[in-house]
């Protein structure tokens, strides 16, 4: 069954066409929220969060888009308000106390500064520029991902987040240098003359 | 030396994205400059190392996760008559707390009601559209809506169509709705009672200036004397779905939601204002419990 014939019968109701369609994109949904939240259960929650409202937004589908798009678009919002959100609570508990501040621990990051190689090994480097990757701001990482692990192209990512192609591929380049400055500020890699 | 050029020019490059003149000017400079080389050979290192950077299986709690709440949605909307009777008795409770202040509003008990619907496209939502172009057919213009002039209109037809549900709840002056842009830095949902100007612009903090300064200018230190505003946010996969705020209580707003057999895919983000006394308790975040319709 094609993905439209799948989202044709979804919209009626069918969940096991739902699930089916959960199913091809699962993988690539999970991924996208475990990077930009580096951290298991905020990914599980944020993918399941997408899939949920994609089912309940399934009638408003029109398919202008793939379904596939629509729902990496709905994760990358998703991911994208729980970072703000994260954010937010500490600045309005500035003025006000919040009880429950369990998901504002700060992130688990290792201290690489004293890596003893330049040259790492090719595991360790991806192992660093996935924490890295971490550090970056929400928007910069978000576009390195989309970019890079999802291999979607300027205008793809232009239009997932309303942005000129031009701005995406100046975002990205500046997005890329960024984490190259983390990994020289965490050693692994040498500090250059330009750092 | 104007690097910062060619830095961009390093980036396009991975992506295959250079003009062969950009090409030919790039590598010249490469040639000449070896803190740009340097850095060539770094942004390919990382680059490579994201593309292979492993994809990860997903855990099989995620499909069934929602799978589950599919199920359990479908079978919510039986039950939704019985949790009308939770608000009900949420309600008489925070009525009971301040009895006298409820009855010194000068509103009355009409009612805490609210809708936010699509202001660009009021056809869409019939229901809405008539409301409240009989109430202030200006309304639906604006960005920044003024509730005030249709405010008692509507709130009393409201409050006539609903008398039993929501004569306990408690009493608003006014109400704005805002629809916020896509990329505006509120959460998806987010309730809070504010309780002073401080905690109102941390609040309101994502807004645009001019739409900030139109809220905040109404709430002076004054009004939180003895006022409160309630404020929650919602994001839907729809600007068609309207929604109605009908009380909150210590930990809770709830959130009436109405999903129209057709409208748009657009995804639209609202900002509701509602107004009230010490009967909304002090500042806190609030969870949101949607009452499907
Ligand atoms: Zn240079």
């Amino acid at each position: 069954m094609t993905e439209q014939e799948l989202v044709q019968r979804a919209q009626k109701g069918d969940e096991d066409s739902f699930a089916r369609l959960m199913g091809e994109n699962e993988t690539r949904i999970y991924n996208l929220t475990l990077r930009m939240t580096g951290n298991e259960q905020d990914a599980l929650d944020l993918a399941q969060e997408a899939f949920f409202n994609a089912w309940k937004g399934l009638k408003f589908f029109k398919g202008d888009s793939s379904f596939s798009t629509w729902v990496y678009r709905l994760a990358t919002n998703a991911c994208i308000d729980h970072l703000r959100r994260k954010k937010r609570r500490q600045d309005i508990s500035v003025s006000m106390p919040v009880v429950d501040e369990e998901d504002d621990r700060p992130p688990d990051i290792p201290d690489e500064r004293y890596a003893p190689e330049q040259v790492l090994e090719r595991k360790q480097l991806r192992q660093a520029v996935t924490r890295g990757l971490e550090q970056l701001s929400a928007e910069h990482r978000q576009v390195l991902i989309m970019r890079e692990l999802d291999g979607l192209s300027y205008q793809e990512i232009g239009q997932l987040l309303g942005l000129e192609a031009g701005t995406v591929k100046s975002r990205i380049a500046r997005a890329r240098l960024a984490l190259r400055k983390i990994l020289v500020e965490t050693g692994n890699f040498p500090p250059g003359p330009s750092s | 030396m104007n690097c910062e050029r060619y830095l961009d020019l390093l980036s396009a490059r991975l992506d295959g994205a250079l003009t062969q003149e950009e090409e030919r000017e790039l590598m010249q400079h490469l040639q000449d400059c070896d803190a740009c080389r340097a850095i060539a050979r770094e942004l390919e290192d990382i680059h490579s190392a994201l593309a292979d950077a492993t994809r990860v299986q997903p855990p099989k709690e995620l499909a069934q996760g929602v799978m589950e709440r599919i199920r359990a949605q479908r079978t919510a909307r039986r039950t939704s008559v019985r949790r009308l009777g939770t608000l009900a008795a949420a309600l008489v409770l925070c009525v009971g707390l301040y009895p006298l202040l409820r009855a010194m509003s000068p509103v009355g008990n009409t009612g805490m009601v609210m809708e936010a619907a699509d202001a660009e496209a009021p056809m869409q939502s019939a229901r809405y559209a008539e409301q409240e172009t009989a109430a202030d057919g200006a309304l639906l213009d604006t960005a920044a809506e003024k509730g005030k002039a249709s405010g008692q209109t509507q709130n009393s037809q409201a409050a006539s169509r609903n008398t039993q549900e929501y004569k306990y709840a408690c009493a608003t002056q006014a109400k704005k709705k805002l629809r916020l842009s896509d990329t505006d830095g509120f959460g998806k949902t987010e309730a809070w009672v504010l309780d002073s100007v401080q905690a109102m612009e941390a609040f309101l903090a994502p807004l645009d200036g001019e739409t900030l300064s139109e809220v905040t200018r109404e709430y002076d230190a004054e009004f939180f004397r003895t006022g409160r505003l309630l404020a929650v946010v919602v994001r839907e996969p729809s600007s068609s779905i309207t929604h109605e705020v009908t009380g909150l209580d210590e930990v809770r707003v709830w959130v009436k939601r109405r999903v129209p057999q057709a409208g748009d895919s657009d995804i639209a983000c609202w900002l509701i204002l509602a107004e009230g006394d010490e009967c909304f308790g002090s500042a806190r975040a609030l969870d949101v419990e949607w009452i499907q319709e």
